[in-house]
């Protein structure tokens, strides 16, 4: 299959959607895909020390937590990260998917704070450096599970990735618009403002005028 | 075409090397997996197996690989460095990067064709030393310390006759490279006995509030803001509190790039050209290649410089660029 741009609008609206006992059986599925792919990968993980990273999707309902060492690894959807970890990695999952395929320089993000990396530095650059030996695909190794239906699924999802990258870049403009609009209207207020607050100095001046005139009009006519 | 300067990349893994190859490197640099090179991170360079083909993709298209076997050997366990010089040899290196005097001499002893590259490590900043290394080991290149200004390097090669490679890009060392041990004070070990400047085992980042902390060991290193850029943990880039007040003692966090000196460089002599960042990963090392590889080419042609050279300020450490010792000396 060839290879094609990693469709996250798509994915990142349905991960929201799906409950976490579909999303885990779905990972499962993934898992066994990629440790056929990627066999030095998985022994590299699993000749690991046994640890657990949290991974959080800032863009997504989900948190997850992978584990490996000793075994098959895991990754488990959950609520929240309360339980011990050995470390943590925050993202958004456009950045956490291109850090998993190599696609995107990991200190870089990590300089400009697009991903946030806690705890055990040394388990995250294992991983990250077990990673970059393997160029994993994790969009060409999902579209692997629909089996012969799998180009045709590949062409919808992409073309359903398009669709909503346009409908995302027309709301943005209306987005942008609407502020516009609204700075256009605050200015406009506080213009409105301004010149009240000139018309009310004008009417003080214009009544302490009106008063010195009244007191010179009286003493005129008293003298 | 004739190259305007060589370029001398990075590569930490099979993957990278591939990258480098593919984004237009002369030639590659990398170190096997243990204490005999100065990057010696978890899950990080080549086991012989992967050096083998990774020398064939190289050469297979017309690039040169050299093997850095430079870190100083541990008293009366030569055993790593002798094997990793005698493993390059036999897999095909076309050179090793050495700076220990007696992992030197027993390469160019045993291995007299085997080109010989001085590491910054040996820290070789005058003629002096130059023409000692030269003399008794017949070293081809040396790769210049970061502490030398463009006429204090210029001044060196005419004195001396030598190749010399020169850091280009990358993640900026402020003290003299081989005798540094603030890493080592703090957790025990350091590049240039183990190969790790802050290992990874003893880093360490939380976030407290809304900053960032870094911890090397027990020590902190430094607390970003939510909006600053974050940076490694390493003790020369710290920020201490000196009198109560913040401050960076030796360097901010700042990364090295000579694209504005290049014609300087070429002027003053220079061979070659390195690109800092065997940890760094396989996109980093094919953006910033193919950047480097656009720039050469278009200045051995006497073109402009190509818009892609303003676009590596993003991949700097801290975010922000730095002529380093080049344009004002050491201090």
């Amino acid at each position: 299959m060839a290879e094609a741009e990693f469709p996250v609008l798509l994915v990142s609206n349905a991960l929201a959607l799906l409950p976490a006992p579909i999303l885990e059986r779905g990972i499962g599925l993934l898992l066994a895909v990629l440790a056929r792919k990627h066999p030095r990968l998985f022994r590299t993980l699993a000749a690991h020390p046994p640890c657990a990273i949290g991974i959080e999707p800032i863009d997504l309902p989900h948190r997850f937590v992978l584990r490996y060492g000793g075994g098959f690894p895991s990754l488990i959807p959950t609520g929240t990260l309360d339980q011990p970890l050995n470390a943590r990695v925050k993202g958004k999952l456009e950045s956490l998917v291109g850090l998993l395929e190599g696609r995107l320089d990991s200190d870089t993000l990590f300089f400009s704070r697009e991903i946030v990396i806690t705890g055990d530095t040394e388990t995250v650059l294992s991983l990250r450096n077990a990673l970059e030996r393997d160029s994993v695909d994790l969009f060409a190794t999902a579209m692997a599970l629909f089996g012969p239906a799998s180009g045709l699924v590949q062409h919808a999802a992409l073309a359903l990735e398009r669709r909503l990258v346009k409908t995302r870049r027309r709301l943005m403009a209306w987005h942008e618009a609407l502020h516009a609009a609204r700075r256009e209207e605050a200015s406009v207020a506080a213009r409105c403002a301004r010149l009240e607050a000139q018309l009310q100095e004008a009417n003080a001046r214009l009544a302490k005028l009106e008063a010195r005139l009244r007191r010179r009009d009286l003493a005129r006519d008293l003298s | 075409m004739k190259a305007y300067l060589e370029l001398v990349c990075p590569a930490g893994t099979p993957a990278a090397l591939r990258a480098a190859v593919d984004a237009g490197a002369d030639a590659v640099y990398c170190g096997f997996q243990d204490c005999t090179n100065a990057r010696n991170y978890p899950g990080l360079n080549f086991d012989r197996h992967e050096l083998k083909s990774g020398i064939a993709y190289a050469h297979a298209r017309g690039c040169r690989v050299f093997v850095a076997v430079n870190t100083f050997a541990r008293a009366g366990d030569f055993g790593p460095w002798q094997r990793a010089v005698d493993d390059a040899a036999a897999l095909g290196a076309d050179a090793i990067i050495v700076a220990d005097l007696g992992v030197l001499d027993y390469a160019a002893r045993t291995y007299p064709k085997l080109r010989l590259h001085l590491s910054v490590q040996a820290a070789a900043a005058s003629a002096f030393a130059i023409r000692f290394y030269r003399e008794t080991f017949g070293i081809s290149r040396v790769i210049l310390p970061r502490v030398l200004a463009v006429e204090e390097i210029a001044a060196l090669i005419g004195q001396t006759d030598i190749e010399a490679e020169v850091f280009a890009f990358g993640s900026l060392g402020t003290m003299v490279e081989g005798r540094c041990y603030l890493s080592s004070y703090i957790t025990g070990r350091s590049p240039s006995m183990d190969g790790v400047c802050a290992p990874a085992e003893h880093v360490s980042y939380q976030e407290e509030g809304n900053c960032l902390v870094s911890r090397l060991g027990e020590v902190v290193i430094n607390r970003f803001g939510p909006h600053e850029p974050a940076a490694y943990p390493t003790p020369c880039k710290g920020r201490y509190l000196v009198h109560g007040r913040p401050i960076y003692l030796f360097e901010e966090p700042i990364g090295l790039n000579v694209i504005p000196l290049l014609a300087e460089l070429k002027a003053a002599g220079v061979t070659a050209l390195k690109i800092e960042g065997r940890q760094r990963s396989r996109a980093y090392v094919s953006k910033i290649v193919g950047t480097f590889r656009a720039i050469l080419d278009s200045l051995a042609q006497g073109k402009p410089l190509p818009a892609e050279a303003a676009e590596l300020a993003g991949v700097a450490e801290g975010g922000r660029e730095t002529f380093g010792a080049y344009a004002r000396g050491w201090r």
